[in-house]
């Protein structure tokens, strides 16, 4: 899970210009002032590194770092 | 009326350097700057001229400057220099009287190769959802607007290698009619992508000779044989002269506005009709070779526009050759070009021509720096 979490923070960080300090695990992305289009930038990106395919919707502007890290996490434990 | 309007701010980026000073000392040594472009590996033609590294977050943020195509990007460097020059502060002004009117013929073009890219390799999931909010032409504009707090009139405007020029006469109109106090006015472009720059080698616009890449732009030399493709952004503060005259001395006009061209240069730049009245800009009062005449000039299928403009309507060679070597082929026209470059507080050094690979010796410019 921490492993994943920090996978998610390293995306936000390096392709969404997101500060590192700005984030924790109880971030909301409204905390991090991302709008719609930025959350449907950053499903495709972790479709791509993470080989998910995230509904339009699982991640929304609500869903805190942790949450969406459990999902990722979920996801691969399903495909071990 | 005076119907003059006062330049008070200016800002450059170009492939002769970041900032109004650079450029000027880059154009006064009169050095080619074309290049070969690693990134055109495989297009038709693999010269350009590009503008020096830059910290593209610095100005737009790092939030943003992923989500921002690189003709936004450039714009917004020349924006943040001409606003600053200007003595403008964007926080107290009053956003409904201030417009944005910038000219782009490509718009975000290197956005939609890379999307086309990913849709052809990737289908339909590929494509990201940021494409026509980065690419879209007018987002040059909106994107200054939301910078700038500025609410008033906000354009883009298109007419090819007039874009820019054509954005400077809009903005005249918008001052002197009073629908704007102040506007932001002139051109960007960043089109210097594989697919984009085959389409002009096709055509057959671009320099294929084989002089060495730093001589290979030679605009309206006798021996010229087609452009280098650059990239770049220039934009003005202007304001009406009552206004910027009120503003003091020392935030004063910089350069005055007096006319300007309403033309589509693609009318003369793809038109193969030997009788092209091309050189009907020469024409403007008191302008002779002004901008449509050069665009004319600078293409070896206008070589029927271009003879008669050396040799008839324009009664002599068009003056300044040096700026439109180093600048060239951005949006705007030479004309508001030729403006910025004849700034009185510029004139510090002559500019050079480029050596004339034709005689060996370096050939005159016409330039008149105290004009």
């Amino acid at each position: 899970m921490a492993a994943t979490y920090e996978q998610l923070v390293t995306v936000l960080t390096t392709r969404l210009g997101i500060a590192r300090e700005e984030t924790s695990p109880q971030s909301t992305f409204e905390d991090l002032e991302m709008d719609s289009l930025a959350l449907v930038e950053l499903i495709d990106i972790l479709d791509a590194e993470f080989g998910t395919s995230l509904e339009e919707g699982s991640v929304n502007k609500n869903s805190t770092l942790a949450e969406v890290a459990s999902v990722l996490e979920a996801h691969g434990e399903n495909h071990r | 009326m005076n119907r003059a309007i006062a330049v008070t701010g200016i800002g450059l980026i170009t492939p002769a350097g970041i900032g109004v000073e650079e450029n000027w000392e880059r154009i006064c040594e009169g050095r080619g700057l074309a290049a070969k472009d690693p990134e055109l590996v495989g297009a038709a033609a693999d010269i350009s001229c590009r503008v020096p590294t830059f910290d593209a977050a610095e100005v737009v943020g790092a939030r943003e400057v992923w989500r921002t195509d690189r003709f936004v990007q450039l714009a917004l460097v020349a924006a943040k220099e001409a606003v600053a020059d200007a003595g403008l502060d964007p926080g107290r002004w009053d956003g409904s009287r201030v417009g944005i009117v910038v000219g782009s013929a490509a718009g975000g073009v290197s956005t939609l190769e890379t999307q086309h890219e990913r849709f052809l390799s990737q289908g339909s999931k590929g494509v990201s959802a940021l494409f026509h909010p980065m690419a879209l032409v007018n987002m040059v504009s909106g994107r200054m607007a939301i910078e700038y707090g500025a609410t008033g009139p906000n354009l883009v405007t298109a007419t090819a290698c007039a874009s820019g020029a054509t954005a400077i006469g809009v903005a005249r109109d918008l001052l002197l009619s009073g629908a704007c106090d102040v506007v932001l006015a002139g051109g960007t472009e960043a089109a210097v992508t594989p697919t984009f720059v085959t389409g002009f080698a096709r055509m057959g616009a671009l320099y294929s000779g084989t002089l060495p890449p730093e001589q290979a732009s030679r605009p309206f030399d006798a021996n010229r044989s087609g452009f280098v493709i650059g990239e770049g952004a220039g934009i003005l503060v202007l304001e009406r002269v009552t206004d910027a005259h009120a503003r003091g001395p020392r935030l004063g006009p910089t350069a005055w506005l007096r006319c300007h061209l309403r033309r589509a240069s693609c009318h003369l730049s793809s038109s193969h009709r030997p009788r092209n009245r091309g050189c009907d800009a020469t024409r403007v009062p008191g302008r002779r070779g002004s901008a449509a005449g050069r665009t004319a000039c600078e293409r070896p299928r206008n070589f029927h526009s271009a003879q008669r403009c050396d040799r008839s309507k324009c009664h002599r060679p068009p003056r300044l050759t040096t700026s439109r070597c180093h600048i060239d082929k951005r949006s705007h026209g030479p004309y508001p070009r030729r403006r910025r470059c004849r700034r009185s507080r510029l004139h510090r050094a002559e500019p050079r021509s480029p050596d004339d690979p034709t005689d060996g010796k370096p050939r005159p410019t016409g330039f008149r720096g105290s004009a």
